[in-house]
Parts: structure tokens; sequence; C-alpha cells
């Protein structure tokens, strides 16, 4: 039934591309804030996104990868388009502006999430993906390498490089 | 929070991503209209493909051009290859970039 949507959004039937898209809205901007740490910066890479697989959908293959992760390829590709041409811009939200959810928590529960997710927010944005990726999408090596478009092994050592980072940014709380 | 290995820290990163993803608010107006988000992409398409027809217009006279210069003054012996490479090369070029940015989602 899905494959069917699928097929007919391919060959350019309007309705069954915006019954996809809107089932995958929400999954690519919540990709895309675990990436920006902006609620506004993501709404606009997620427009862009969904602008280009409307462009693109002619592309897609089902039999080559899913439909979640051919966006993830196109929203990734567009946030590191982002990052480039504004190279020195931060502007990443306070996380309980982010996650207003994270007021309702309190105690060691709190300061774990809050920790990690600050940790995560201040290691290079070309490290965060393969480790949101990997550790939280669960995608292999050889998976994010073709999101990425980078070799398996640079994969590895940017998430190990990443993994290191985010323990030293924690090391504090060890203490 | 003392960090023991490897394993603890990847749990922790799971955890901390599985609340964000779980409570992150997602503003329901977004999810309105995909029909006219459609009609947007369907003419900015447009829009580049007269852009990029222009582009590819414009490369190919330049090209010609210099071959015609090259021609009339001083390489006629070369003149067929550098046809044959003043063509081939903004077609091809055009085709990879094409074929490479579909495939990759950039355009």
């Amino acid at each position: 039934m899905e494959n069917l949507t699928f097929e007919k959004a391919v060959l350019g039937d309007r309705n069954a591309l915006a019954e996809i898209l809107y089932d995958n809205y929400s999954f690519t901007y919540k990709f895309l804030v675990k990436l920006t740490y902006n609620s506004t910066l993501a709404e606009d890479l997620t427009q862009e996104t969904m602008l280009r697989a409307i462009e693109k959908i002619h592309l897609y293959s089902p039999e080559k990868s899913k439909f979640s992760t051919w966006l993830l390829t196109i929203a990734q590709n567009i946030y590191v388009d982002y990052t480039r041409k504004h190279k020195y811009e931060q502007n990443y939200e306070n996380i309980e502006d982010l996650i207003p959810a994270l007021y309702s928590i309190k105690g060691e529960q709190n300061d774990s999430i809050r920790s990690m997710l600050e940790a995560l927010k201040n290691i290079p944005g070309d490290t965060r993906i393969p480790i949101v990726l990997k550790h939280y999408y669960g995608y292999s090596y050889e998976e994010i390498a073709s999101i990425m478009s980078i070799p398996p092994g640079t994969v590895k050592s940017r998430i190990h490089n990443g993994i290191s980072l985010l323990r030293k940014e924690l090391e504090p709380d060890e203490n | 929070m003392k960090i023991d290995n490897n394993e603890s820290i990847e749990n922790r990163i799971k955890d901390s991503l599985e609340f964000m993803n779980r409570e992150i608010p997602v503003k329901q107006q977004y999810l309105a209209n995909f029909k006219a988000m459609i009609d947007t992409a369907e003419k900015r398409k447009k829009e580049k493909l007269i852009k990029d027809t222009f582009f590819f217009c414009i490369a190919c006279l330049t090209v010609l051009s210099i071959e015609a210069y090259t021609f009339m003054r001083l390489f006629p012996v070369f003149i067929g290859i550098q046809l044959l490479g003043g063509l081939l090369l903004p077609v091809g070029s055009l085709i990879y970039r094409r074929v490479k940015a579909g495939k990759a989602g950039i355009s």
C-alpha cells in the first residue's frame, strides 16, 4: 500500500506526494532541530527540504532507500550548505526554550539530559550529524557515509572524535 | 555524574535525543498546506530550468565564439579537437552536475 503511494508520487500524483510529505514533515523537522538547535531555522530548512524533495521526487527509488532516509540526506545537505554560508553565525536557542518540557522534570534526570544536549550543541556540526545518525537513528557507518557523501572511515573517525569531545565537555560532571 | 565507558555515554546520547525528539513541539500550521507547497516547488523548478538553459546557451556561445576566433587566426590544425572539446565540455559538465545533484538532492 505504502509502495503504491510512493509510485504514484514519483509518477506525479500530487495528492500522493502531499500525503507522503505530510507523514514525514515532523520527522524531518525534528531531525533538523537536533542539528540546528534552533526551531525557527529548523522550520525554514524543513520547508526547503520539502521543496527540494518535491523537485527531485522523480529521482527517488524505493528499492534503493527508505523515503525517510532519502529525506534525511536532503535535509543534511541543506544544513551543511547553510552552515557553509553562515560560517560565523551561531544562533542556537536556549535548551529550555527549545524543549519547554525540560522545565517539568527536575533533579538528576534534568541535569543528565540538559548537560548532554548542551555538550552536543557545543561540538562542531559535521561531528554532530554522524553522532545523531548513529546513536539516535541507528544507521550503520556505511549508511551514514552514503547519507553524508563521505567515506565510512571518515564517519568512524568523526564519531570517535565526537565522543571524545563530548567526554571532555561532560568532564565537570564527573567531579 | 560519572561516565564509565563509551557505552554509557552512547546511552546518554540516545536517551537525551529521544527525550528531545519526543518533547519538541511541532507547529501544526506547517502541516496544513502541502499542495500549495507543491505548486511553489513546480514554479521554482520551471524558473530554474529557464535560468539553467540561459546560462548553458551563454556558455556555448562563448565557447563557440572563442573557437571561431581561434579558427580564423592561428591554429587551424587543432580546430577539430577544440571544437569537439568545446562542445563536449559544457554539455558533459552540465549533465554530470545535474545527475550528481539529482542523486544527492542538491540543486
